[in-house]
Protein backbone atom coordinates (compact mmCIF):
# COMPACT_ATOMS: atom_id res chain seq x y z
CA UNK A 1 0.00 0.00 0.00
CA UNK A 2 1.72 3.48 -0.94
CA UNK A 3 1.62 6.05 1.18
CA UNK A 4 -1.18 8.35 -0.56
CA UNK A 5 -3.19 5.16 0.15
CA UNK A 6 -2.43 4.87 3.93
CA UNK A 7 -3.04 8.95 4.52
CA UNK A 8 -6.76 8.60 2.64
CA UNK A 9 -7.32 5.79 4.74
CA UNK A 10 -6.56 8.08 7.43
CA UNK A 11 -8.09 10.79 6.60
CA UNK A 12 -11.73 8.67 6.10
CA UNK A 13 -10.94 7.41 9.89
CA UNK A 14 -10.36 10.79 11.27
CA UNK A 15 -13.52 12.18 9.70
CA UNK A 16 -15.45 8.84 10.83
CA UNK A 17 -13.93 9.84 13.97
CA UNK A 18 -14.87 13.62 13.90
CA UNK A 19 -18.83 12.31 13.28
CA UNK A 20 -18.37 9.72 16.41
CA UNK A 21 -17.12 12.84 18.52
CA UNK A 22 -19.88 15.04 17.21
CA UNK A 23 -22.54 12.61 18.05
CA UNK A 24 -21.57 10.56 20.72
CA UNK A 25 -19.59 13.47 22.69
CA UNK A 26 -20.39 16.95 21.36
CA UNK A 27 -24.69 16.37 20.77
CA UNK A 28 -25.00 15.01 24.28
CA UNK A 29 -22.59 16.73 25.97
CA UNK A 30 -24.36 19.97 24.73
CA UNK A 31 -27.66 18.68 25.54
CA UNK A 32 -26.88 17.88 29.13
CA UNK A 33 -25.39 21.38 29.55
CA UNK A 34 -28.45 23.21 28.38
CA UNK A 35 -30.52 20.91 30.44
CA UNK A 36 -28.49 22.05 33.34
CA UNK A 37 -28.08 25.59 32.00
CA UNK A 38 -32.47 25.65 32.51
CA UNK A 39 -32.47 23.84 36.04
CA UNK A 40 -30.09 25.98 37.49
CA UNK A 41 -31.73 29.34 35.83
CA UNK A 42 -34.80 27.57 37.47
CA UNK A 43 -33.37 27.11 40.42
CA UNK A 44 -32.31 30.27 40.60
CA UNK A 45 -35.59 31.87 39.91
CA UNK A 46 -36.32 29.65 43.17
CA UNK A 47 -33.51 31.00 45.26
CA UNK A 48 -35.09 34.54 44.11
CA UNK A 49 -37.74 33.56 45.41
CA UNK A 50 -36.98 32.24 48.78
CA UNK A 51 -34.77 35.17 49.46
CA UNK A 52 -37.80 37.76 48.80
CA UNK A 53 -39.74 35.19 51.51
CA UNK A 54 -36.41 35.15 53.30
CA UNK A 55 -36.69 39.35 53.87
CA UNK A 56 -40.67 38.62 55.02
CA UNK A 57 -39.82 35.60 57.46
CA UNK A 58 -40.56 37.81 59.88
CA UNK A 59 -43.64 39.39 58.83
CA UNK A 60 -44.68 35.85 58.43
CA UNK A 61 -43.98 34.66 61.35
CA UNK A 62 -45.83 37.66 63.00
CA UNK A 63 -48.77 36.89 60.37
CA UNK A 64 -49.16 33.47 62.23
CA UNK A 65 -48.93 34.48 65.61
CA UNK A 66 -51.62 36.62 64.90
CA UNK A 67 -53.78 34.05 62.79
CA UNK A 68 -53.15 31.58 66.09
CA UNK A 69 -54.96 34.16 68.26
CA UNK A 70 -57.53 34.45 65.90
CA UNK A 71 -58.29 31.53 65.25
CA UNK A 72 -58.31 30.72 69.28
CA UNK A 73 -60.13 33.46 69.73
CA UNK A 74 -62.87 31.81 67.26
CA UNK A 75 -62.85 28.74 68.69
CA UNK A 76 -63.75 30.26 71.83
CA UNK A 77 -66.86 31.62 70.08
CA UNK A 78 -68.43 27.97 70.25
CA UNK A 79 -67.89 24.60 72.65
CA UNK A 80 -64.79 23.09 72.27
CA UNK A 81 -66.22 19.93 71.90
CA UNK A 82 -70.00 17.76 72.26
CA UNK A 83 -68.79 16.66 76.12
CA UNK A 84 -71.67 16.52 78.24
CA UNK A 85 -70.18 16.98 81.63
CA UNK A 86 -68.41 20.27 80.64
CA UNK A 87 -71.97 21.66 78.82
CA UNK A 88 -74.22 20.38 81.80
CA UNK A 89 -71.87 21.99 84.35
CA UNK A 90 -72.04 25.40 82.08
CA UNK A 91 -76.03 25.11 81.83
CA UNK A 92 -76.35 23.95 85.64
CA UNK A 93 -74.02 26.87 86.87
CA UNK A 94 -76.33 29.21 84.57
CA UNK A 95 -78.91 28.19 86.20
CA UNK A 96 -78.04 28.07 89.50
CA UNK A 97 -76.70 31.28 89.66
CA UNK A 98 -80.11 33.01 88.60
CA UNK A 99 -81.82 31.52 91.59
CA UNK A 100 -84.08 28.87 89.26
CA UNK A 101 -84.86 25.30 89.21
CA UNK A 102 -84.60 22.52 86.72
CA UNK A 103 -85.06 18.63 86.83
CA UNK A 104 -83.23 17.39 83.78
CA UNK A 105 -81.55 18.63 80.92
CA UNK A 106 -81.43 16.40 77.51
CA UNK A 107 -78.59 16.52 74.94
CA UNK A 108 -79.33 15.96 71.29
CA UNK A 109 -77.23 13.92 69.26
CA UNK A 110 -74.18 15.63 67.19
CA UNK A 111 -75.55 16.96 63.96
CA UNK A 112 -73.52 17.74 60.85
CA UNK A 113 -74.05 20.98 58.53
CA UNK A 114 -72.54 21.99 55.38
CA UNK A 115 -69.57 24.23 57.39
CA UNK A 116 -70.52 23.77 60.96
CA UNK A 117 -71.40 20.80 63.27
CA UNK A 118 -74.22 21.40 66.04
CA UNK A 119 -76.49 19.27 69.06
CA UNK A 120 -79.17 20.43 70.83
CA UNK A 121 -79.81 21.00 74.34
CA UNK A 122 -83.10 20.74 75.83
CA UNK A 123 -84.40 21.55 79.88
CA UNK A 124 -87.25 23.35 81.51
CA UNK A 125 -86.61 26.11 84.54
CA UNK A 126 -88.58 27.13 86.63
CA UNK A 127 -88.58 30.39 88.48
CA UNK A 128 -89.11 34.19 89.30
CA UNK A 129 -89.89 35.66 85.70
CA UNK A 130 -87.19 38.50 85.98
CA UNK A 131 -84.61 35.51 86.79
CA UNK A 132 -85.38 33.59 83.76
CA UNK A 133 -84.98 37.12 81.87
CA UNK A 134 -81.81 37.44 83.34
CA UNK A 135 -81.49 33.54 82.32
CA UNK A 136 -82.21 34.40 78.30
CA UNK A 137 -80.05 37.44 78.82
CA UNK A 138 -76.91 35.10 79.66
CA UNK A 139 -77.11 33.01 76.67
CA UNK A 140 -78.15 35.74 74.42
CA UNK A 141 -74.73 37.97 75.35
CA UNK A 142 -72.61 34.65 76.10
CA UNK A 143 -69.89 35.19 74.26
CA UNK A 144 -70.18 31.63 72.56
CA UNK A 145 -72.64 31.47 70.19
CA UNK A 146 -75.61 30.08 71.56
CA UNK A 147 -79.09 29.90 69.85
CA UNK A 148 -82.32 29.44 71.24
CA UNK A 149 -83.86 27.63 69.00
CA UNK A 150 -87.07 27.08 70.40
CA UNK A 151 -88.80 28.38 73.99
CA UNK A 152 -91.73 28.77 74.96
CA UNK A 153 -92.93 30.56 78.65
CA UNK A 154 -96.12 29.37 80.51
CA UNK A 155 -96.95 31.52 83.36
CA UNK A 156 -97.89 29.39 86.44
CA UNK A 157 -98.16 32.74 88.54
CA UNK A 158 -97.91 36.49 88.63
CA UNK A 159 -94.31 36.26 89.32
CA UNK A 160 -93.50 32.70 88.98
CA UNK A 161 -92.71 30.91 85.32
CA UNK A 162 -92.17 27.97 83.41
CA UNK A 163 -89.63 28.12 80.97
CA UNK A 164 -88.80 25.29 78.33
CA UNK A 165 -86.09 25.83 76.21
CA UNK A 166 -84.05 23.86 73.31
CA UNK A 167 -80.51 25.67 72.60
CA UNK A 168 -78.59 24.94 69.65
CA UNK A 169 -74.82 25.05 70.63
CA UNK A 170 -72.41 24.88 67.43
CA UNK A 171 -69.09 23.67 67.33
CA UNK A 172 -66.23 23.71 64.41
CA UNK A 173 -65.99 20.37 62.71
CA UNK A 174 -62.09 20.35 63.64
CA UNK A 175 -62.40 21.58 66.43
CA UNK A 176 -62.15 18.60 68.99
CA UNK A 177 -60.40 20.09 72.03
CA UNK A 178 -60.53 19.04 75.53
CA UNK A 179 -62.67 20.82 77.90
CA UNK A 180 -61.04 22.48 81.15
CA UNK A 181 -63.20 20.77 84.05
CA UNK A 182 -62.67 22.59 87.00
CA UNK A 183 -65.29 20.23 89.23
CA UNK A 184 -63.09 17.36 89.31
CA UNK A 185 -61.32 18.22 92.45
CA UNK A 186 -63.02 15.80 94.99
CA UNK A 187 -61.20 12.81 97.03
CA UNK A 188 -60.98 9.52 95.11
CA UNK A 189 -60.34 5.98 95.87
CA UNK A 190 -61.81 6.29 99.63
CA UNK A 191 -62.93 2.62 99.72
CA UNK A 192 -60.17 0.31 100.78
CA UNK A 193 -62.01 -2.85 98.87
CA UNK A 194 -64.28 -3.12 95.51
CA UNK A 195 -67.24 -4.73 98.06
CA UNK A 196 -66.91 -1.24 100.80
CA UNK A 197 -69.10 0.62 97.38
CA UNK A 198 -71.63 -1.64 97.88
CA UNK A 199 -74.72 -0.14 99.91
CA UNK A 200 -78.62 -1.04 100.05
CA UNK A 201 -80.42 2.44 98.80
CA UNK A 202 -82.64 2.45 102.63
CA UNK A 203 -79.70 2.56 104.63
CA UNK B 1 9.56 12.83 -2.90
CA UNK B 2 7.56 10.14 -5.44
CA UNK B 3 4.33 10.96 -3.02
CA UNK B 4 4.45 14.38 -4.35
CA UNK B 5 2.92 12.69 -7.86
CA UNK B 6 0.10 11.91 -8.88
CA UNK B 7 -0.82 7.90 -8.01
CA UNK B 8 -2.25 5.55 -9.94
CA UNK B 9 -4.04 2.43 -8.72
CA UNK B 10 -4.57 -0.46 -10.81
CA UNK B 11 -7.77 -2.35 -11.00
CA UNK B 12 -5.91 -6.04 -10.64
CA UNK B 13 -4.28 -5.03 -7.28
CA UNK B 14 -7.29 -4.31 -5.40
CA UNK B 15 -11.21 -5.14 -4.78
CA UNK B 16 -13.52 -3.35 -6.80
CA UNK B 17 -15.10 -1.37 -3.84
CA UNK B 18 -11.64 -0.06 -2.57
CA UNK B 19 -10.65 1.04 -6.28
CA UNK B 20 -13.99 3.07 -6.71
CA UNK B 21 -13.39 5.16 -3.47
CA UNK B 22 -9.81 5.49 -4.02
CA UNK B 23 -10.16 6.24 -7.78
CA UNK B 24 -11.40 9.67 -6.91
CA UNK B 25 -8.18 10.17 -5.40
CA UNK B 26 -6.01 8.34 -7.39
CA UNK B 27 -5.18 11.25 -9.71
CA UNK B 28 -5.17 14.14 -6.83
CA UNK B 29 -1.71 15.76 -6.14
CA UNK B 30 -0.72 14.23 -2.87
CA UNK B 31 -0.56 17.63 -1.26
CA UNK B 32 -4.04 17.09 -1.39
CA UNK B 33 -3.92 13.89 0.53
CA UNK B 34 -2.06 15.69 2.84
CA UNK B 35 -4.70 18.35 3.15
CA UNK B 36 -7.62 15.94 3.13
CA UNK B 37 -5.97 14.36 6.48
CA UNK B 38 -4.69 18.24 7.78
CA UNK B 39 -8.46 19.03 7.64
CA UNK B 40 -9.76 15.59 9.61
CA UNK B 41 -7.49 16.36 12.03
CA UNK B 42 -7.97 20.01 11.81
CA UNK B 43 -11.79 18.69 12.63
CA UNK B 44 -11.18 16.30 15.12
CA UNK B 45 -8.73 19.23 17.13
CA UNK B 46 -11.68 21.33 17.16
CA UNK B 47 -14.41 18.75 17.93
CA UNK B 48 -11.80 17.82 21.11
CA UNK B 49 -11.11 21.12 22.03
CA UNK B 50 -15.34 22.00 21.63
CA UNK B 51 -15.79 18.78 23.63
CA UNK B 52 -13.13 20.15 26.53
CA UNK B 53 -14.96 23.57 26.80
CA UNK B 54 -18.46 21.96 26.65
CA UNK B 55 -17.10 19.74 29.81
CA UNK B 56 -15.23 22.86 31.77
CA UNK B 57 -18.78 24.83 30.93
CA UNK B 58 -20.95 21.48 32.88
CA UNK B 59 -18.13 21.57 35.38
CA UNK B 60 -18.72 25.42 36.25
CA UNK B 61 -22.78 25.27 35.73
CA UNK B 62 -22.87 21.80 38.13
CA UNK B 63 -21.12 23.86 40.33
CA UNK B 64 -23.54 26.55 40.07
CA UNK B 65 -25.98 24.41 40.83
CA UNK B 66 -24.80 22.58 43.80
CA UNK B 67 -24.28 26.26 45.36
CA UNK B 68 -28.06 27.37 44.88
CA UNK B 69 -29.33 24.13 46.03
CA UNK B 70 -27.26 24.62 48.77
CA UNK B 71 -28.89 27.82 49.55
CA UNK B 72 -32.21 26.56 48.53
CA UNK B 73 -31.46 23.85 51.04
CA UNK B 74 -30.36 27.08 53.70
CA UNK B 75 -33.14 28.27 52.82
CA UNK B 76 -35.83 25.55 53.47
CA UNK B 77 -37.09 26.97 56.71
CA UNK B 78 -38.25 29.77 54.90
CA UNK B 79 -40.62 27.96 52.91
CA UNK B 80 -42.12 26.13 55.82
CA UNK B 81 -42.82 29.21 57.44
CA UNK B 82 -44.34 30.22 54.57
CA UNK B 83 -46.12 26.72 54.34
CA UNK B 84 -47.16 27.14 57.60
CA UNK B 85 -48.55 30.92 56.60
CA UNK B 86 -50.84 30.10 54.08
CA UNK B 87 -52.32 26.58 56.13
CA UNK B 88 -53.20 29.08 59.08
CA UNK B 89 -54.55 31.68 56.39
CA UNK B 90 -56.70 29.17 54.90
CA UNK B 91 -57.47 27.80 58.13
CA UNK B 92 -58.61 31.42 59.36
CA UNK B 93 -60.72 31.78 56.22
CA UNK B 94 -62.63 28.84 56.83
CA UNK B 95 -62.99 29.14 60.28
CA UNK B 96 -64.27 32.89 59.57
CA UNK B 97 -67.27 31.95 57.14
CA UNK B 98 -68.16 28.97 59.13
CA UNK B 99 -68.45 31.39 62.63
CA UNK B 100 -70.17 33.67 60.13
CA UNK B 101 -73.44 31.10 59.11
CA UNK B 102 -73.55 30.34 62.85
CA UNK B 103 -73.65 33.71 63.53
CA UNK B 104 -76.44 34.26 61.01
CA UNK B 105 -77.94 30.98 61.99
CA UNK B 106 -78.63 32.29 65.50
CA UNK B 107 -81.48 32.93 66.88
CA UNK B 108 -82.30 35.18 70.33
CA UNK B 109 -85.93 35.66 71.63
CA UNK B 110 -85.52 39.10 74.07
CA UNK B 111 -86.15 41.57 70.82
CA UNK B 112 -89.09 39.67 69.70
CA UNK B 113 -90.62 39.67 72.81
CA UNK B 114 -90.14 43.76 73.53
CA UNK B 115 -91.58 44.14 70.19
CA UNK B 116 -94.78 42.37 70.93
CA UNK B 117 -94.87 43.61 74.43
CA UNK B 118 -94.75 47.03 73.07
CA UNK B 119 -97.70 45.73 70.81
CA UNK B 120 -100.25 44.67 73.74
CA UNK B 121 -102.84 47.01 74.72
CA UNK B 122 -103.39 48.28 78.25
CA UNK B 123 -104.69 45.11 80.31
CA UNK B 124 -103.74 42.57 78.39
CA UNK B 125 -102.11 39.36 79.21
CA UNK B 126 -100.00 36.84 77.64
CA UNK B 127 -100.36 33.24 79.58
CA UNK B 128 -98.43 30.78 77.68
CA UNK B 129 -96.41 31.51 75.00
CA UNK B 130 -93.93 29.34 72.30
CA UNK B 131 -91.26 30.23 69.69
CA UNK B 132 -89.81 27.96 67.10
CA UNK B 133 -86.55 28.69 65.49
CA UNK B 134 -87.49 32.64 66.56
CA UNK B 135 -89.52 33.16 63.21
CA UNK B 136 -93.37 31.69 64.53
CA UNK B 137 -94.79 33.08 67.53
CA UNK B 138 -98.05 31.05 69.29
CA UNK B 139 -99.36 32.89 71.93
CA UNK B 140 -102.71 33.14 73.84
CA UNK B 141 -103.79 36.60 74.89
CA UNK B 142 -106.10 37.28 77.66
CA UNK B 143 -108.11 40.30 76.15
CA UNK B 144 -110.42 42.29 78.70
CA UNK B 145 -112.35 43.33 75.52
CA UNK B 146 -113.33 42.75 71.82
CA UNK B 147 -111.79 46.19 70.98
CA UNK B 148 -108.33 44.89 72.70
CA UNK B 149 -108.46 42.06 69.97
CA UNK B 150 -109.01 44.16 66.85
CA UNK B 151 -106.09 46.64 68.63
CA UNK B 152 -104.18 43.98 68.81
CA UNK B 153 -104.28 42.93 65.39
CA UNK B 154 -104.13 46.21 64.17
CA UNK B 155 -100.48 47.01 66.32
CA UNK B 156 -99.32 43.90 65.25
CA UNK B 157 -99.30 45.54 61.72
CA UNK B 158 -97.13 48.16 62.75
CA UNK B 159 -93.76 47.52 63.09
CA UNK B 160 -94.16 45.89 59.97
CA UNK B 161 -92.15 42.61 60.92
CA UNK B 162 -94.98 39.87 60.89
CA UNK B 163 -97.43 38.18 58.34
CA UNK B 164 -100.89 39.43 59.09
CA UNK B 165 -102.84 37.87 61.61
CA UNK B 166 -105.68 35.47 59.89
CA UNK B 167 -108.39 35.59 62.36
CA UNK B 168 -111.36 33.88 61.48
CA UNK B 169 -113.36 34.71 64.40
CA UNK B 170 -113.58 36.99 67.16
CA UNK B 171 -114.84 36.46 70.74
CA UNK B 172 -117.37 39.09 71.80
CA UNK B 173 -116.89 37.69 75.17
CA UNK B 174 -114.90 39.91 78.38
CA UNK B 175 -111.47 38.31 79.24
CA UNK B 176 -111.93 36.02 76.18
CA UNK B 177 -108.76 33.89 75.34
CA UNK B 178 -107.35 35.04 72.25
CA UNK B 179 -104.77 32.39 70.34
CA UNK B 180 -102.27 34.25 68.25
CA UNK B 181 -99.82 32.91 65.18
CA UNK B 182 -97.47 35.35 64.39
CA UNK B 183 -94.99 34.70 61.76
CA UNK B 184 -91.69 37.00 60.46
CA UNK B 185 -92.51 37.97 57.51
CA UNK B 186 -90.04 35.68 54.76
CA UNK B 187 -89.82 32.94 57.30
CA UNK B 188 -90.48 29.45 55.82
Amino acid sequence: MTRVKLMLIASVFIFCMDLALFYFLIVPLYSRYRNEKKLTAEAAITLQTMKEKERKVREYQQEVKNMDNEINEINNRVVPSRDIPGIFMEVYNDILSNSLETRSITFGKLVDAEKYSYFNVSFDIYGDKANIDNFIRNIENNNRIISIDSVSFDAESDFYMKASFVLKYYLFKDNQNTWDYDFMEDKYRTYETWYDMFRSFES
Amino acid sequence: MSFLYPVKITLSSRSYFFTRVFSFFSFAPVPQSISFIFSAFILFLLGAVTVAFLWVELQKVYAKKAQIESEINSLKYVNEIHDLYNNKARQLDEKQKALNEMVRDKRGILDILNVIKNCLPENTYITDFSSNRGETFNFTVISPEPLDTIKLIVKFREPGLFEDIDMNTISLKNDALVNINLKLKGAK
